[in-house]
């Protein structure tokens, strides 16, 4: 089900002004500066984006969370395995002993920065229609992109649903990184916010 | 005091125990999950962190159920989810306050502030 261009409009302005809050919560858990940008937020076909996120064979971390009612989606983040490396030693290097050691367990790192940008940018979106979202705890897995996204959106059908994909970039002093955000919407629930907004 | 830690991110833990412990409390028991939560509660803590995404169950249904398994221990919600309706739901089943992760110490510390002090046992 494809969006108008004014509700495509209205959802990628919330999902970048919530993306951009997740600056501030990144620097407080780095502690240091970062600054988070969308790049690009568009609807795309699962055959299209499959398609493309085939190209590469680099391996992916994927970090996804769902949600039921009342705003009922999927979410999944994907990060280059390189630089989810580099991006949970930079996350992990200002802190402590123990917190330190975990920079090696990236999953771990990255599971919780991924969960900084969904409840950012999601939670914008459930803000706007001033519904609670309970987002689900992180799973986090390693693999080919295309596969990662296959298994991600098993429980997508195409009935009632949008597939948006979102390109960020996240910059500190020493670092630039990119990553996806693949967000499955109900278009009905989607459209309950955009109405009271 | 003492307390449990219920989060299932072992980065969010480690990062709750270095706090924790720079601010002179100690961590008496750590839980990944809602159930490993109320198994942990045999800790006997002073204070619960809770986490609002759990893998088996959401934190605010877990803390329904600390409700009623015990009504007096404070409950500290330490959460991503910074929503107005998530948090108006967590005070209304009397979480001590909600603190939005990331944190830092002082963050923690205003919030530990507001945690009653140990209870006198009840009459008998």
């Amino acid at each position: 089900m494809s969006l108008t261009d004014g509700e495509k409009n209205r959802v990628s302005s919330l999902l970048e002004m919530g993306l951009g809050l997740s600056t501030v919560r990144l620097a407080k858990m780095s502690r240091s500066e970062w600054l988070v940008e969308t790049i690009s937020i568009k609807e795309v076909s699962p055959v299209s984006l499959l398609s493309w996120f085939s190209r590469g064979k680099e391996e992916n971390l994927a970090v996804s969370f769902d949600s039921q009612d009342p705003l009922p989606l999927d979410c999944v983040v994907l990060f280059p395995l390189s630089s989810a490396r580099s991006l949970s030693s930079a996350i992990t290097s200002s802190h402590g002993e123990g917190v330190r050691a975990l920079g090696e367990e990236i999953g771990s790192v990255i599971g919780e920065v991924a969960n900084i940008l969904a409840h950012s940018a999601l939670g914008a979106l459930a803000d706007a229609g001033a519904l609670p979202l309970i987002l689900s705890s992180p799973r986090v897995h390693a693999g080919e992109k295309a596969r990662l996204l296959n298994d991600a959106l098993a429980r997508y059908d195409g009935t009632g649903k949008s597939l948006l994909l979102s390109h960020i970039e996240m910059q500190s002093k020493d670092l630039v990184t990119k990553c996806n955000m693949v967000i499955v919407l109900d278009v009905p629930a989607l459209r309950k916010i955009l109405a009271k907004g | 005091m003492r307390v449990l830690v219920v989060d299932d991110s072992v980065l969010m833990r480690t990062m709750l125990r270095e706090v924790l412990e720079s601010l002179g409390h100690r961590v008496a028991a750590e839980a990944a999950s809602g159930a490993e939560a109320l198994t942990a509660l045999a800790s006997s803590p002073d204070l619960m962190i809770l986490d609002i995404s759990l893998p088996d169950m959401d934190g605010l249904r877990l803390l329904e159920t600390v409700r009623v398994k015990s009504p007096r221990l404070p409950v500290l919600i330490v959460t991503g989810n910074d929503q107005a309706a998530v948090r108006r739901r967590a005070l209304a089943l009397k979480a001590v306050a909600v603190v939005r992760k990331p944190f830092d110490s002082e963050e923690l510390a205003a919030a530990l502030k507001k945690v009653p002090g140990p209870q006198a046992p009840p009459a008998p």
